[in-house]
């Protein structure tokens, strides 16, 4: 378990993989979260587009505009 | 002898705000001495105390055999009297003269060959050749810079005071000059003091770290035991209490460095790093926690480690992991409970590659004068 309140359940999008850094497009019913995760990651997790993750983030890391 | 700067004072202003003054620093060699903390919190006006430009009510101050000032003996000598050199936040350079009449106009007393000499050393010494007959405002902003350090130690003033001497610059410009600047100053043996309100310049220039607040000296000590060991809930604020470990740098490779901490190792998102010496940084509030040993979340950087102790703070419980040296990381109170956290059990660090920053340590080897 993680130390993380919000742990969304959704299918990856894309994969776009960059020399360092890869971005990862992740549907969550309606809407779609973009991480951007090292490349070594992305590979290690052999990430590709139809695959079922969760998209993980720190409570303290959301902004909020009204 | 008595090799040192030793001032301890207090500068009342008429609105009531009262700064006391409280420090001491070997003046036989390099070393900079930091005054860091929030804006209004009195470093300037220290600063200001030590050149002269400002007189103290109270207390004195000492600089190797000679008294600057003493408030019982009513001494105060004038900033020429004292010997010192003071390089303004916006530098102050002299618009109408050129660089090298910008870096000589303090040496008026000398021969104009002797003059000529130590301008054109200066030049060198700062890279400033190509631009001795440009106008400053001809130069960029780090260049500026240069010039006005240099015009304030051609004259080998005993002492050099730095007020926030990046405020002028972009924030690239400055993380690229910080390293430069203390190899710059390490040639003349000068002793500095140096203020700012920036963590990261604080971090990577200071040898004796003084924190600032409220017009008070609340801790002074080397950067790592501030940073490390704040010595109360306000230093801590003002610090910022993040994670900051000395390690080094072992290699850098497709953008990523690793780095060592004990026998750890890590990887950062960092393409070109600071130095061979580093600090490593980290956020408490971006280092994910996760029960037992780690599943497969892909993170470059697992670190298992020992529930140490765990703090409330506001809706935040602070948890202290002994991974093999210390790191905090903050969670909520919420999941702190979901995930039943007790001291003394088994738990995983994960810390993203992007999550760790890392500055460069000043070295240990300082010139002698």
């Amino acid at each position: 378990m993680l130390s993380a309140r919000n742990q969304f359940a959704g299918t990856i999008k894309s994969v776009k993989l960059g020399n360092i850094m890869a971005e990862v497009v992740v549907t969550v019913g309606a809407i779609e979260i973009v991480s951007a995760i090292t490349r070594a990651s992305a590979e290690t997790l052999n990430l590709k587009p139809g695959d079922q993750v969760k998209a993980i983030i720190k409570s303290t890391e959301v902004i909020i505009d009204k | 002898m008595n090799a040192e700067l030793e001032a301890q004072f207090v500068k009342r202003f008429s609105n009531g705000v009262q700064v006391e003054g409280n420090l001491r620093q070997p003046t036989n060699r390099f070393s900079i001495t930091v005054l860091f903390g929030p804006s209004g919190c009195g470093k300037t006006t220290t600063l200001r105390c030590l050149a002269g430009l400002d007189q103290p009510e109270a207390g004195h101050i000492m600089f190797e055999q000679t008294l600057w000032f003493d408030a019982e003996r009513r001494l105060f000598l004038t900033p020429q009297q004292r010997d010192i050199g003071y390089l303004f936040q916006e530098y102050a350079l002299f618009p109408h003269l050129t660089v090298a009449q910008n870096i000589g106009y303090g040496l008026g007393r000398l021969s104009r060959m002797d003059r000529r000499r130590r301008v054109s050393d200066m030049l060198d010494l700062f890279q400033l050749a190509g631009l001795a007959s440009r106008y400053p405002q001809q130069a960029s902003g780090g260049e500026q810079q240069r010039i006005a350090l240099a015009r304030v130690l051609v004259r080998r003033p005993r002492l050099l005071l730095l007020d926030e001497p990046f405020s002028a610059l972009d924030q690239p410009t400055r993380e690229q000059l910080r390293p430069e600047l203390r190899r710059l100053l390490n040639q003349f043996g000068i002793p500095v003091v140096l203020v700012t309100h920036n963590r990261m310049e604080a971090m990577a220039l200071a040898d004796h770290l003084i924190v600032m607040d409220q017009g008070r000296v609340r801790q002074q000590g080397s950067v790592q035991q501030v940073f490390d060991r704040p010595a109360d809930v306000e230093v801590a604020r003002i610090v910022g209490m993040a994670n900051i470990q000395p390690g080094q740098v072992e290699q850098t490779a497709d953008g990523f460095s690793s780095v060592t901490l004990d026998r750890t190792e890590l990887l950062a998102l960092a393409p070109a790093p600071p130095a061979e010496q580093v600090f490593i940084c980290v956020r408490p509030e971006e280092i994910v926690l996760e029960r037992g040993a780690a599943s497969n979340t892909g993170q470059l950087n697992c670190l298992p480690g020992i529930v140490g102790a765990l703090t409330l703070e506001g809706p935040l419980v602070r948890v202290a992991v002994d991974c093999g040296f210390p790191l905090v990381a903050l969670i909520t109170r919420t999941l702190c409970t979901e995930l039943d956290l007790r001291v003394g059990e088994a738990i995983t660090a994960l810390v993203k590659a992007t999550s760790i920053h890392l500055v460069a340590r000043s070295g240990e080897h300082h010139v002698e004068r």
